[in-house]
């Protein structure tokens, strides 16, 4: 029976280009344009520098609060109008596009990797180690950890490093707890046994087998992860907490914006659509993830 | 005893043959294990059970040692003892000059070169992401043997002598049968080269023909690499075929051991002479008188006093409830029981 | 349920009290003395000297905690920098407009949440569904502070039908409310979903359905019952987003409540006043741990005296 299915077996080695195609099929529309909106995010953080069409603090004081392109006024050296100082909206736009995608990346993977680290020293040592890690786990769940970082902010001032790590410990529990159910979870099972029979390190059997073989829940972690730390910076740099003038981030952007409803309302809408955006494409596209790797959620 | 000339296995005969030359190589004395199956808290004592208790045996270099038992009787903990996976509560297991029960960390890992371990679940101890020849390729890396190339080469070699066709070598472990898991897992175990294997059950899972060709690629790379074996089944068939020696199993003690072809022939525990009976034999004219065992193995967890089998022994007298009979040899047969001797 | 694993939860919501207290207590003090920053630049040495000591400033970090400690187990949450109220009278003062925002949005939110979770569950995979799932997460990525202004945009600014900022009347309290219920009924109507999914596919609602119990009736004795553990989970944990985004919600819409009493007084350095919201919002988090721990352990009786369930372990 063996021999007939060693024939009938011939599986292919798979390419790259294999798993793409294999992934992309069945997609829905919505995550197609999810993924072109998260595409062009990307796109503008790395290439901002060189699509401004001015400098984003570059101020003009003869052509402020200029309207953007549909409405009536509008100039094309300005697509998307200025501010009140004269700045051109698209520009600051970009940068502060780059800024926030970025800290929300930085945040993200902070707390990614801490929460992971931590997840698996916990499954490693047990004992007390993992009791301590737990207790940790269940306080960080239960602080109000957004009104926490925004004490702290206004307090501490303005220090981008402060803000990174406030970010970077926002949600890395989360992280821990799945991390460290999933290793204990995978130590049970044969393989991580079998190759520790075969004479493999700790270090190694988590490294090359463990931690490839729970990345997809990680993952899908993440893509819920990361349009809440986009929120938690636009929302305290809309206070005027996180990110302060001279900088510039969607949610600094928006929250000057709202002084200006009356006379120039787009300077907080235009933002504002970007966050919306941005958080709703990666939502969408973080929930088909889950939907295709969460085989609990396949029936 | 046996020693081991090499010299491919027929399939079907015993390879049982007369040396005494042959040097020990895994020796264990009075090993015993117990398990926890409750937990003391303030108000309760924590119970524990026996998995093993108080085996010994030797194994010889190039031997194969069968061990028998019904599930649940410790085989798989004396396995795990026997193979350094598990650490005995009392008793020593010495492998070549190596005490298993004492080494740690890079010393343990060091050992791994030498002593291979086959679990019954093969599919799981596969890592389901990764294709298999760099499964098989991973011993080598983790123990740094050779340079990356001749591993790629040693591992092609052992998928070819385990009958692994090329096609299939970039598969990951779901994409094959069961009987081609077991094979990149008998390729896996076998490419350090080891000195002893120890096979859990290792073909309980499959197909029945399915297990004649796993056994017969065992017995092929056991004469290649001039292997020592510890085979563990429940399966007295199987264990027939390929071990030199067996132990019969019950509730954590050995209760008969000695070579193949004298404990199959001429069984004196009645738990051996109850289980062979109760093997089918395909030729009617030899039907045999069964004696079927009565009822379920008691529960480990609270053993009967004195024979531990007297509670479904054809055979029990008052003296059986009583004392404990001990392993005695008879040459290189030994037996547990009181009617050892007079037993038909 | 086990008096230990009540005890032990009790025990760790304390703990957990007393860790953010603590480490808001020191985090904050770190970050330079308040008094220079509140006072004018140009008061003499004196003046400073006078309020570091009158505030108990001048005294060791531990000092300053420890006769903190002891004023909080008296009630005693010190007095505010900036017009030298009791903190714990000023925060109590904006609490109930806090707790009206709250409590209409929790109930907006469940009012339209859980029948739209409900409708989706029972319509699986027909457009009804794949609108409702659209809506949740619509509604979630939705930023509050950006669903605020665009109703600003249109209600008062636009149509000039609903007052942008203040909280005299009941029109006051649409936007807000609106705005707080919106993203957390999303939610609500998506965990409410996937609890009656949940349920829906077990085995006693096939047997309830075998037995020829009506739609209706399987709905109210046998799926809703069991898919509320879940959602009250869940609405538990998320007190603390609630009330993360009221203190927004409160921004935008100058509601006079906690959250706008709380970015007034980080921006003044008041430290009694923000270490008194602070604690009265983790006091609020953890009591809804709590709530949703004792409940859980009394509606499922599958819990260990530690509180996990078995499955976890």
């Amino acid at each position: 029976m063996s021999a007939v299915s060693d024939t009938a077996a011939a599986v292919p080695r798979r390419t790259k280009t294999d798993r793409i195609r294999r992934l992309t099929t069945g997609m829905p529309v919505s995550v197609r344009l999810s993924l072109v909106v998260l595409v062009i995010m990307a796109l503008v953080t790395v290439f901002a520098r060189w699509l401004i069409p001015f400098e984003f603090d570059q101020m003009d004081l003869r052509a402020r609060l200029a309207p953007p392109f549909p409405l009536e006024g509008f100039d094309w050296t300005h697509p998307l109008g200025t501010d009140k100082l004269g700045r051109d909206v698209l520009s600051r736009l970009m940068i502060a596009t780059q800024t926030s995608i970025l800290l929300a990346l930085l945040g993200t993977l902070i707390g990614a990797v801490l929460g992971t680290l931590l997840g698996f020293v916990a499954a490693h040592f047990r004992g007390w180690v993992d009791e301590a890690i737990s207790t940790l786990v269940d306080f960080q769940a239960a602080m109000p950890w957004f009104i926490i970082a925004l004490a702290i902010l206004a307090f501490m001032g303005n220090s981008m490093l402060v803000f990174l790590l406030l970010m970077g410990l926002y949600g890395w529990e989360r992280y821990a707890r799945i991390t460290r159910g999933l290793v204990f979870a995978a130590r049970e099972q044969g393989y991580a046994r079998a190759v520790e029979a075969l004479g493999g390190r700790p270090a190694v059997i988590y490294r090359r087998h463990v931690l490839p073989n729970i990345m997809s829940p990680l993952i899908v972690q993440l893509t819920i992860n990361f349009p809440e730390t986009i929120l938690f910076e636009t929302s305290l740099s809309f206070l005027g907490l996180g990110i302060r003038p001279p900088m510039t981030s969607l949610g600094q952007m928006l929250g000057e914006g709202r002084d200006y409803l009356v006379t120039a309302w787009w300077l907080a809408v235009i933002p504002g659509t970007i966050i919306f955006l941005t958080t709703l494409s990666m939502s969408i596209f973080g929930d088909w993830l889950r939907t295709r790797f969460d085989p609990s959620l396949q029936d | 005893m046996s020693s081991l000339v090499i010299e491919k296995a027929e399939i079907g005969t015993p390879r049982h043959r007369d040396a005494v030359s042959s040097p020990t190589l895994l020796a264990a004395e009075n090993l015993s294990r117990s398990f926890v199956y409750r937990r003391g808290s303030l108000l309760r004592r924590e119970a524990r059970f026996r998995a093993v208790d108080d085996v010994s045996l030797t194994l010889r270099e190039g031997e194969t040692l069968g061990i028998v038992g019904e599930s649940g009787c410790g085989k798989s903990t004396l396995g795990r003892l026997l193979s350094g996976l598990a650490r005995p509560d009392a008793g020593s297991a010495t492998f070549a000059d190596l005490s298993l029960s004492s080494l740690s960390g890079q010393a343990w890992r060091a050992s791994r070169r030498d002593i291979q371990v086959i679990f019954q679940d093969t599919a799981g101890s596969l890592d389901p992401r990764l294709p298999i020849e760099e499964q098989v390729r991973e011993p080598l890396d983790l123990h740094a043997i050779g340079t990356p190339e001749s591993r790629v080469q040693a591992a092609q070699e052992m998928l070819d002598a385990v009958r692994l066709g090329r096609h299939m070598w970039g598969s990951v472990p779901g994409e094959l049968s069961g009987g081609q898991q077991q094979r990149v897992v008998i390729a896996r175990a076998l490419i350090l080269k080891p000195r002893l294997l120890v096979c859990d059950e290792p073909v309980a899972a499959l197909d029945v023909s399915i297990q004649a060709q796993i056994i017969s690629i065992l017995q092929d790379m056991r004469s290649r690499l001039g292997l020592s074996m510890i085979f563990i089944s429940h399966d007295l068939g199987i264990v027939r075929h390929i071990a030199d020696h067996v132990a019969i199993m019950y509730l954590g003690q050995i209760v008969e051991s000695g070579p193949s072809e004298t404990v199959f022939s001429d069984p004196a525990h009645p738990y051996t002479r109850a289980l062979i009976s109760a093997v089918p034999v395909p030729d009617p004219k030899r039907r045999r008188q069964r004696r079927l065992l009565s009822g379920d193995p008691p529960s480990p967890h609270t053993p009967p006093p004195g024979c531990r089998f007297h509670t479904r022994c054809p055979l029990k007298v008052e003296r059986c409830t009583s004392e404990e009979p001990r392993l005695t040899l008879q040459g290189a047969h030994g037996v547990a029981c009181h009617f050892a001797e007079v037993a038909p | 349920m086990r008096p230990t694993y009540l005890l032990w939860k009790t025990l760790r919501a304390i703990l957990t009290m007393w860790l953010v207290v603590t480490f808001v207590f020191f985090v904050l003090r770190l970050t330079g003395d308040p008094v220079a920053q509140l006072l004018p630049d140009d008061v003499d040495q004196n003046t400073i000297d006078f309020y570091r000591h009158l505030w108990g400033l001048d005294q060791p970090i531990l000092v300053q905690y420890w006769r903190y400690m002891v004023a909080l187990t008296q009630g005693d949450f010190g007095i505010s920098f900036r017009d030298n109220q009791d903190a714990l009278q000023l925060v109590l003062s904006r609490l109930p407009k806090t707790a009206l925002l709250g409590f209409v949005s929790l109930v907006f939110a469940l009012v339209f949440g859980i029948p739209l979770g409900v409708i989706a569950a029972l319509k699986k995979d027909t457009a009804v569904d794949r609108f409702v799932v659209g809506f949740a997460v619509f509604g979630f990525s939705l930023p509050n502070f950006f669903l605020g202004i665009l109703l600003i945009l249109a209600f008062s600014l636009h149509l000039r039908i609903l007052p942008s900022s203040g909280s005299d009347s009941w029109q006051h309290l649409i936007m807000p409310a609106f705005t707080l219920g919106t993203a957390f009924g999303a939610q609500i109507a998506r965990y409410t979903r996937s609890a009656m999914i949940d349920v829906l596919n077990k085995p006693y609602m096939r047997t309830a359905e075998s037995k020829g119990a009506g739609d209706l009736l399987r709905l109210y004795r046998h799926a809703l019952p069991n898919a509320a553990i879940p959602l009250i989970t869940i609405i538990g944990l998320k007190m603390g987003e609630l009330i993360g985004s009221a203190v927004i919600t409160e921004n935008v819409f100058a509601w006079p409540g906690i959250g706008r009493l709380l970015t007034f007084s980080v921006a003044a350095r008041d430290l009694a006043v923000v270490q008194c919201i602070l604690m009265i919002i983790a006091l609020t988090m953890v009591v809804s741990n709590l709530v949703v721990d004792i409940l859980y352990g009394w509606l499922d009786p599958r819990i260990r005296a530690d509180g996990t369930p078995e499955a976890a372990r």
